[in-house]
């Protein structure tokens, strides 16, 4: 029998979440297509209810798989141990993931993450460096992982509930087809919002958005610019598509401004704590020129299919929607193989237009 | 909380009419709520009645009003 547990009438943000995430499974499809094993999720799921039972058990459990990354890496097998040093990081994550505010404890989790991040980074074959980009007098931390003779530069945006280090498997995949990749997190993310409080606002991650395709731009200069982001991140993907140095765009499931939608409160709150604003571009605003390969999953009961029809109307040419019938939000199940299309798309050799 | 109580909170978050919920009604395929219509719902419920604690057998119990009601009433009626 699973059982749950709740503070009587006083419902946080954190109970809300916690409440969430031990009764539906679609709660957790995000985690574990980003590496969360099922074998420990199935274990815990309906048990972690209060927060220091969360944070005990996924930071056991970091522990654990930190453990087993350290006596892999002994005994020779460096690509085995940098994958479980990067799932240890990722338990870590969790943990600072569910604090709303930055700062505190939160920080301290997130700390120990990076910690193991760079443990695991240090055994890749390739090389990463930690980049500090000062935009309007505030830090925004990001990652570039720079493998040899590129063939191109992907900018990951992430969405606005996520880290740089949460989505480390996209990362991994562009890695290992040959392209850099960059990836930072924005206002109201990751690093940038947990070190300093940076809140996320529309301006701001226009500015951001702005930014990081100048510095990919100027720090490599000879290569390609694409864009790769979901939800949140796929909506800023599309107004980075409207900058001349991007030659492509990929959207998975980009997030509007929809009042029929009514979210849950646990990710409204979590929303307001990292900004005072709607931070959704304004699509009819975006001066659209470059091509985008837009994601829908038809079961998203966040986007609506009207939504994208109508942002695809307006996408410039060189434009494919691609669906998938039984995917919801982000096409979470999808996403591997939505990755190697988008290579392909971004080679010219999947996508032209005779296939569609 | 009674099964009264309970249809009205259904009917005040999901803003279905009363009568068109039922122990038997399916919430996603008669009352047309949506995994994040139910999110808050069960937040709602859970704090509007203080509920300490409750235990889900499977994913089932959520699936109708009956066995929802079921659910978190299980605890109160021990």
């Amino acid at each position: 029998m699973l059982s749950t547990d709740i503070h009587k009438n006083i419902m946080s943000t954190m109970d809300k979440t916690l409440l969430t995430a031990s009764l539906f499974e679609g709660f957790w499809d995000r985690w574990i297509v980003h590496g969360v094993s099922y074998h420990d999720l199935a274990k815990l799921r309906h048990s972690i209810i209060a927060k220091e039972r969360w944070f005990k058990t996924w930071g056991e459990l970091a522990e654990e798989k930190y453990t087993m990354a350290e006596s892999i890496k002994k005994v020779g097998f460096v690509e085995q141990a940098e994958s479980v040093y990067r799932i240890a990081a990722l338990y870590y994550q969790l943990n600072q993931w569910l604090i709303p505010e930055h700062g505190g404890e939160k920080l301290d989790w997130l700390m120990k993450s990076l910690l193991v991040v760079k443990k695991a980074d240090q055994l890749s074959d390739i090389k990463t460096e930690y980049v500090e980009l000062l935009i309007d007098e505030n830090s925004y931390y990001g990652r570039v992982r720079i493998p040899n003779n590129p063939e191109g530069v992907i900018i990951i945006i992430n969405p606005i509930d996520s880290t740089k280090e949460e989505l480390f498997s996209y990362e991994m995949d562009f890695v290992e087809k040959n392209y850099v990749v960059v990836s930072f997190d924005g206002p109201g993310q990751g690093e940038t919002f947990t070190r300093h409080g940076l809140k996320a606002t529309r301006l701001r991650w226009e500015r951001f958005v702005d930014m990081m395709i100048e510095y990919a731009s100027n720090t490599f200069p000879a290569h390609d610019i694409f864009l790769f982001g979901t939800s949140s991140g796929a909506a800023w993907a599309i107004y980075g598509s409207g900058n001349e140095k991007v030659s492509k765009a990929v959207a998975v499931s980009p997030a509007f401004r929809n009042e029929e939608i009514q979210m849950p409160d646990y990710f409204m709150e979590r929303l307001f704590a990292v900004s005072d604003e709607t931070i959704i571009p304004d699509y009819p605003q975006i001066k659209l020129q470059k091509p985008v390969l837009l994601v829908h999953g038809k079961k998203d009961v966040m986007v609506k299919d009207e939504d994208i029809y109508g942002l695809f109307e307006n996408l410039p040419s060189g434009k494919i929607l691609l669906e998938y019938e039984d995917e919801g939000h982000c096409c979470n199940y999808k996403l591997p193989e939505i990755r190697t299309k988008a290579i392909e798309w971004f080679q010219g050799k999947w996508g032209m237009k005779d296939e569609f | 909380m009674s099964f009264e109580e309970f249809r009205q909170v259904i009917a005040d978050v999901s803003k279905v009419p009363l009568d068109r919920i039922h122990k038997d009604a399916s919430f996603r395929d008669e009352l047309d709520v949506d995994s994040l219509q139910m999110v808050n719902l069960i937040v709602e419920l859970t704090a509007r009645f203080g509920l300490g604690s409750f235990n889900l057998q499977s994913d089932k119990d959520l699936e109708t009003v009956g066995s929802l009601y079921q659910l978190m009433t299980m605890e109160e009626s021990k």
